[in-house]
């Protein structure tokens, strides 16, 4: 054997030694690519499984939401908590801008998203190229970006950077995805803000999955929202029938009456430990009630209503009886919504002292003479006197007090207080009267922002 | 680097050098398990230039010419492997434009981790295309080579050019590449 030939074989010998190290590692490698993989997919069908899951929950929880605040505050929680976002805005459409309808940021108000209100520059921004939820409504289509601070050079939108400059934050990855209605048309933007790795530690891209996830979960959104638009605006329609007849029964009175009645209602559940799930829904349902307290005025004559002088005994005995009047609007009496609705317009004149309208004798009377229509067969006083109604009571009649009427100037929010004070027990509810000077004050706070 | 280049530029050594010279190249120090390569793992790009390095030494030839010829030699082998990819285009044009906005996107869902060239492209019009290479490794002649190959591949007479871009001519080249015939 030559020299050359010995040095052929060698390599022909050292080639086959490497070639079955090399299939050994390649057998390696691949039995740890089919564990991996399996592994992955089985961690995909997982969380597939679990996300088609949340997200029919949701769909559901969302269906039974009628005010429209309180869904969009919802809708942003539940998105939020799908996709692991730190921070979220809803966006409503009106006109030509955007409203910031509700913003929730678990690192600037971990409690509570009213610890946000006035730290917000502006509660509008135009529909334009110069922030990321304006682009998507106006592209009509999902953006994701992974750095807004860092936008590719390439594309055609800014960040609107106020928030973060007014307050600190850092907005890092950001998914916005516009809200459209049956007809197509953008009805607002919902934006997610800081998708949080799972352990909370870091900030994350929002992925694909995130992107089809909220894709879906925005149609469901935007079903819900169509739905309790049109609630809204049957109920304002119905509000504004009022203001025509009642100049002072304005929409922004019952708006106002409504804030203040679920902010209550949510600080005496709290205190009573009620379940986070019912203090929504009374709040759901209190809301529309509260708005609609004074529809039965629908029914009283204009000559009274519009009266600019003090109104005789039988004119206030008239005026009386918009409380049984309102409640005619009932008398299909089937969710428990239309009960809260019903307790709220026939009680919110009745006085913890037993003192105010309507009296037993009223309701028994309406009863015999149309069976069906009134409510429960109770003493108008103290805790008989469904809780809902005694709750509008204060808010109506602190509103009506820190607002102008033709007969009086408008009282200030400390005298207010002392007069709702000096009738606990007497006019209201104690325990409710000692919950509201925080309630009013949390609730003035975030209708004026620079007073916060 | 994918251990699909490695294996196969060991086959194309053996091919046209012989198996001594591939076994004097695999016995260069410092590889990945003594050579013993396989098309599924991933090494460093550095045993890749080691090894041309080497290869250059005992034959004499160039390593930029070298890599030239692999490239060439590379690009129907990664075909067949791609097939549908390449097949799915008329022509190099349509190929090359696909390169970074299709392909390399699917290479980065298989391979997060894969470190790959941009390769941006501008049709000139029917007969020119310009395309800029620009890679953290120096393989800009292994990326002539592709390109050759993929004239080849296609079937197509074209003219290629290159021009230095940046600084660094191994890890950055302007293509030109001028058509001699109107399209098909």
């Amino acid at each position: 054997m030559t020299p050359e030939q010995r040095k052929e074989l060698d390599a022909y010998r050292r080639r086959s030694e490497r070639d079955r190290r090399a299939q050994e590692s390649a057998q390696r490698q691949l039995e740890e690519l089919s564990r991996d993989l399996f592994e992955a997919n089985e961690r995909l069908k997982l969380a597939s499984r679990g996300r088609l899951e949340a997200l029919t929950r949701v769909g559901d929880a969302l269906a039974t939401v009628q005010d429209l605040d309180l869904l969009l505050a919802r809708i942003l929680g539940e998105a939020r908590s799908l996709a692991g976002a730190e921070a979220g805005t809803i966006y409503v459409r009106e006109g030509d801008e955007l409203r910031f309808a509700a913003t929730q940021n678990d690192r600037l108000a971990p409690d509570r998203s009213d610890a946000l209100a006035g730290r917000v520059p502006s509660d509008h921004l135009a529909i334009s190229m110069s922030s990321i939820a304006g682009a998507a409504a106006i592209s009509g289509t999902l953006i994701a970006v992974p750095d807004a601070h860092n936008l590719p050079e390439k594309v055609p939108y800014t960040f609107d950077r106020r928030f973060d400059d007014a307050t600190g934050y850092r907005t890092r990855s950001v998914l916005a995805v516009p809200l459209r209605g049956q007809g197509g048309e953008v009805m607002g933007v919902l934006q997610l803000i800081n998708r949080l790795d799972p352990r909370g530690k870091t900030t994350v891209d929002f992925d694909e999955d995130d992107q089809m996830l909220m894709r879906h979960f925005a149609g469901i959104a935007s079903v819900s929202m169509e739905r309790a638009r049109l609630t809204r605006s049957i109920i304002t329609r119905m509000i504004r029938s009022v203001e025509l007849r009642d100049p002072h029964e304005t929409g922004a009175h019952a708006s106002r009456v409504a804030d203040l009645s679920v902010e209550l209602w949510v600080a005496h559940a709290t205190a009573n430990a009620v379940h986070p799930e019912e203090i929504a829904r009374g709040a759901d349902h209190l809301r529309i009630a509260a708005m609609l307290h004074d529809i039965g005025k629908l029914g009283i004559s204009d000559a009274i209503l519009k009266k600019p002088a003090r109104l005789t005994p039988e004119e206030m005995s008239q005026v009386r009886q918009h409380v049984i009047l309102g409640i005619k609007l009932f008398d299909d009496v089937q969710t428990r919504f239309d009960r809260h609705a019903r307790d709220v317009v026939l009680y919110h004149h009745a006085r913890w002292d037993g003192a105010g309208y309507p009296t037993r004798a009223e309701v028994q009377r309406l009863r015999s003479e149309h069976p069906g229509l009134a409510g429960p067969d109770i003493e108008p006083r103290g805790a008989d006197i469904p809780l809902f109604a005694r709750i509008v009571a204060i808010a109506d009649v602190y509103d009506a007090l820190i607002s102008p009427r033709s007969y009086k100037k408008a009282w200030s929010s400390e005298e207010a207080l002392d007069a709702i004070r000096s009738e606990s027990g007497r006019h209201f509810d104690p325990s409710l009267a000692e919950l509201f000077p925080e309630v009013a004050r949390r609730i003035e706070a975030r209708t004026r922002p620079e007073a916060a | 680097m994918r251990g699909l280049i490695f294996t196969e530029f060991i086959q194309l050594v053996e091919e046209k050098f012989g198996v001594v010279m591939a076994d004097d190249v695999l016995s260069t120090p410092g590889l990945t398990d003594g050579g013993a390569y396989t098309s599924v793992g991933q090494y460093p790009h550095t045993e890749m230039l080691a090894m041309v390095g080497a290869l250059s030494e005992r034959s004499g030839i160039p390593a930029g010419d070298l890599c030239k010829v692999f490239g060439e030699w590379l690009f129907p082998k990664l075909a067949r492997s791609f097939e549908f990819s390449v097949k799915s285009h008329r022509d190099t044009f349509a190929f090359l434009s696909s390169l970074e906005g299709l392909i390399h996107v699917e290479v980065r869902k298989l391979y997060p981790q894969a470190e790959l060239p941009s390769v941006p492209v501008t049709r000139m019009d029917d007969r020119e295309l310009v395309m800029e290479y620009r890679s953290t490794r120096p393989f800009a002649d292994v990326a002539e080579g592709l390109l050759r190959g993929t004239l080849a591949w296609f079937g197509e007479r074209a003219e290629l050019h290159r021009e230095p871009l940046d600084a660094d001519p191994a890890r950055s080249a302007r293509f030109r590449i001028v058509r001699k015939a109107a399209a098909r």
